[in-house]
């Protein structure tokens, strides 16, 4: 019984974690399922129908709809290889600490630490239209006139630019620490042997990263195709709906026009996308762990 | 010639180290110096960097006059429970599975990989309805319960590379010296990942600190909004009351800010050793 006890105590440790976790993670994971099949509305809680695929063949049928998927695939394909080209050149940058570097590292990692919906007001301070912004008052001293950052035809880009940079410290500190695992006696050999930096840096450097760029490249991508915060606070969708990704088109679907129903299928959409991602980064990420 | 290039370089180095700093440090820095101007000298062309005639009134405005000081107690408080509860929570599942051989310990593992992958967007629209159906919507068990929820999965990976890092021989010694194992857990090997614990703290309270789309789904009392909400609601509603508005975006920056300073160290070593290692 003793043995019996100490065997299976481990349940006693992970148990708890678990069953919380199962409750407030997965319950609703695939209640989302239950919900987009049905017509639950906002106004009408506790009163919803089954309506099989209505839902999906309906968000098929939308223009919308679509316009969010696209605007989100550009989204993300533009921040994930902003976030990931911008956060590695100052992971390199910062590679080797010399005096003063800290200084660089740590206001690069400052925008992570602090609330994204803090950091879009303050941008959204930065952008404000006409010389009074203050970045249309630092390009007016180069001779560019003040532009509105935030019209129709240039929000999405300027949304790509702030996303970036408040991605840019995730990115910069996991590349870190891919750098600083490669031994530097790498490094001196090849140095030995005659190999300049260009040399060092392609056939060091790079497959040494191999298994931390493919790692850092879907995590990115899945927090960009659920990506929520900063949108919602520098453009809201707007203006009309340029900027209306797949999240914020659900939220709107889902809390403003009060169809959960539809929003929860939106939902399962994004699910099975950051699931299919989630699965091709395990699969990388047990590759790396055996070897 | 070897040395001027090395100078050259040098220099080029510190140049990019320079416009890295401007680059992100100067918004933050914007939004502060703002929060302390006159209102006269907000909006002026040419910007000005430093502040002509420094002011608090802004942030008396903020905090006697409007509904934010209630933001940052809710969000210090849901903070606060979320680190505790979650911690607890996590180191015992970590120690769990790194002391234990048990046929689901590698899916169990994957399967929280799994769960802390998921966006928070595409949780929302369940856990409303999930909410309404407990009745928790607009309370603090409900933030709270999903807020530990979502910071599980993370800090026991976290934690779990802490405890993997004890030999076990250490157990054992203090199991032959009379201690049970819940003893040993306590006295002798939580106090050695202390390093983990306060990373996973400080990794949770971020978090906490720092969400939005969850809040903003799952309650609409201001008596118990964090303060992210609150701040959205402040900008929204006060239309274009910048000085107060960034007085408190300040305020928001300011208290991870500094911690993040403090704790630094334990944070990265937490984060890279959660996503690099396994």
């Amino acid at each position: 019984m003793q043995k019996l006890l100490h065997k299976y105590a481990y349940v006693f440790f992970i148990a708890p974690a678990l069953l919380w976790i199962c409750i407030f993670t997965v319950y609703p994971f695939f209640y989302s399922f239950y919900l987009s099949v049905t017509d639950l509305n906002l106004m009408y809680m506790g009163q919803e129908n089954l309506i099989g695929l209505q839902n999906y063949a309906d968000l098929l049928a939308d223009e919308e709809f679509w316009n969010s998927i696209r605007l989100s695939l550009i989204f993300s394909i533009f921040v994930v290889i902003g976030q990931f080209c911008f956060g590695f050149a100052l992971a390199c940058l910062f590679q080797k600490s010399r005096p003063l570097s800290w200084l660089g590292r740590t206001s690069v990692m400052l925008p992570w630490v602090v609330p994204p919906i803090a950091l879009g007001l303050t941008w959204k301070w930065i952008l404000r239209s006409g010389k009074l912004g203050l970045l249309n008052a630092l390009l007016l001293n180069f001779g560019v006139a003040p532009r509105d950052w935030l019209s129709l035809d240039n929000a999405m880009t300027t949304l790509i630019f702030v996303t970036v940079w408040i991605g840019v410290p995730f990115t910069f500190m996991l590349e870190m620490a891919g750098l600083q695992k490669i031994p530097a006696d790498l490094y001196e050999a090849a140095s030995i042997d005659g190999a300049g930096a260009i040399n060092r840096f392609l056939h060091i450097t790079i497959p040494m990263m191999k298994s931390t760029f493919l790692i850092n490249l879907i995590m990115i991508t899945i927090s960009t195709i659920g990506y929520f915060d900063i949108i919602y606070a520098l453009t809201g969708g707007g203006p009309k709906n340029a900027t209306e990704v797949l999240p914020l088109y659900m939220y709107h679907s889902a809390f403003n026009f009060y169809q959960l129903g539809r929003g929860a299928a939106m939902a399962v959409v994004m699910l099975f996308i950051s699931l299919i991602l989630t699965l091709i980064y395990m699969v990388v990420f047990k590759g790396e762990k055996n070897s | 010639m070897k040395k001027s290039q090395k100078i050259i370089k040098t220099v080029i180095t510190y140049v990019f180290y320079a416009a890295v700093f401007l680059l992100f440090f100067a918004p933050i820095y914007w939004v502060t110096i703002t929060s302390f101007k006159d209102p006269g000298d907000m909006f002026v062309y040419p910007p000005q960097w430093y502040i002509p005639n420094p002011t608090l009134d802004h942030y008396k405005k903020v905090l006697f006059q409007t509904m934010m000081p209630i933001g940052f107690r809710n969000s210090l408080f849901i903070g606060f429970t979320t680190v505790l509860v979650a911690g607890i929570l996590s180191a015992l599942a970590a120690y769990g599975f790194s002391r234990y051989r048990f046929k689901a310990n590698q899916p169990l593992m994957l399967f929280l990989i799994i769960t802390k992958m998921l966006p928070a967007s595409v949780l929302i629209v369940p856990l409303y309805v999930m909410m309404n159906n407990f009745r928790m919507l607009d309370t603090f068990q409900g933030l709270i319960g999903v807020y530990i929820s979502i910071n599980i999965p993370f800090s026991v990976w976290i934690l779990k590379s802490f405890f993997d890092a004890i030999p076990a021989d250490l157990d054992e010694a203090a199991y032959i010296d009379g201690c049970s194992t819940v003893g040993t857990f306590l006295k002798v090997l939580l106090p050695l990942t202390v390093p983990g614990i306060v990373a996973v703290s400080v990794i949770t309270f971020f978090s906490c600190w720092n969400e939005f789309i969850i809040a903003l789904t799952l309650t609409s009392r201001t008596a118990i909004q964090p303060m992210s909400i609150g701040l959205y609601t402040f900008m929204t509603e006060q239309g274009v009351q910048w000085g107060p508005i960034t007085c408190a975006t300040a305020i928001a920056i300011f208290i991870p800010a500094v911690l993040f300073l403090i704790f630094q160290r334990y944070f990265i070593a937490g984060m890279t050793s959660g996503a690099v290692k396994g």
